[in-house]
């Protein structure tokens, strides 16, 4: 899905590049719509998991160590990233919060507030993905299976779920699962709210 | 056209509700067979659709094409200093939990 995904990106900006910009403005619209559909078929997806809300039930505010030490951890990565490299802060907390989901992160900077950033969204969600490909079984390992589970931020649930659970115990599977379905459910409601800041 | 515009132009409360409902109508299984049988090809299609339109956007703007060096740099940091944050969080939080928990016990 990584390679189509970035194979579609490519033919657009050639595509963008030799046709130059005829179909300004209806790009707005078009990225409206679908990201309009693609929101709530996700969140189709989100609620018919019961399960996932079961296990909030029933083992409660453990759960919330995770998503939420992964938000305040992405939090100062990014004040940390404002001081280096002297960004505005709220640039680089928007970035932060898409905690992996490129695809969507990038879509909604780029339409919100600017492209420019949008492409920063998608290249450092697309780095954080392949970090924690890459450092999930080290880190599961040398560390803990909830660290592990934090650097997959939102693709906890989908993408790197098998990884995690390769590295670890079946059990941490809830933690995953829920981390993921919480930090997806975050992404459309932080990354807005923090460019409107 | 003018809903669109006015949709396009609120469109961070529209996500929101977008998804919020989505979740509820799936939450409480009211989603049609037909919707729930193709909702991954679905989101695939708008996926698609969305990353050829946001690559448009990219390859007719000049700026981004000549900012690519600066871009780059930007995203590495905030995904390295991210993951890096993330895993001490967690486990801080994790160490003062567990010594709660042998107080208690």
């Amino acid at each position: 899905m990584t390679m189509v995904i970035i194979s579609c990106l490519l033919i657009g900006i050639f595509s963008g590049y030799f046709l130059g910009m005829p179909l300004n403005g209806l790009t707005d619209y078009v990225i409206t719509f679908c990201l309009l559909i693609l929101l709530f078929s996700v969140g189709i997806d989100l609620g018919s998991n019961k399960e996932s809300f079961r296990d909030i039930k029933n083992n409660g505010l453990k759960l919330f160590i995770v998503p939420i030490g992964t938000i305040l951890g992405t939090a100062i990565g990014c004040i940390g990233t404002s001081l280096i490299l002297k960004m505005p802060l709220k640039e680089s907390l928007a970035v932060g919060a898409g905690f992996g989901w490129y695809s969507l992160s990038g879509v909604l900077i780029a339409q919100m507030y600017s492209v420019e950033l949008g492409m920063v969204a998608f290249l450092s969600n697309v780095i954080r993905e392949i970090i924690a490909l890459i450092s999930i079984p080290f880190i599961s390992k040398r560390v803990g299976a909830l660290e592990a589970i934090g650097i997959a931020g939102a693709t906890a649930m989908d993408t790197l779920l098998p990884v995690i659970v390769k590295s670890n115990t079946p059990d941490v599977v809830i933690y995953s699962f829920v981390s993921g379905v919480f930090l997806t459910l975050l992404v459309p409601i932080l990354v807005p709210v923090i460019l409107s800041l | 056209m003018n809903i669109l515009k006015f949709i396009s132009h609120n469109s961070m409360y529209f996500y929101i509700a977008f998804m919020l409902f989505g979740a509820l109508v799936g939450y409480h299984e009211k989603v049609p067979v037909s919707i729930k049988r193709h909702n991954a090809k679905l989101q695939t299609l708008c996926l698609i659709v969305l990353i050829l339109t946001i690559g448009f956007e990219i390859g007719s703007n000049g700026e981004v094409l000549l900012a690519l060096r600066a871009i780059g740099l930007k995203a590495a940091v905030i995904s390295l200093l991210s993951v890096l944050g993330t895993v001490l969080c967690i486990n801080i939080t994790i160490g003062v939990f567990s010594k709660k928990g042998m107080k208690n016990s």
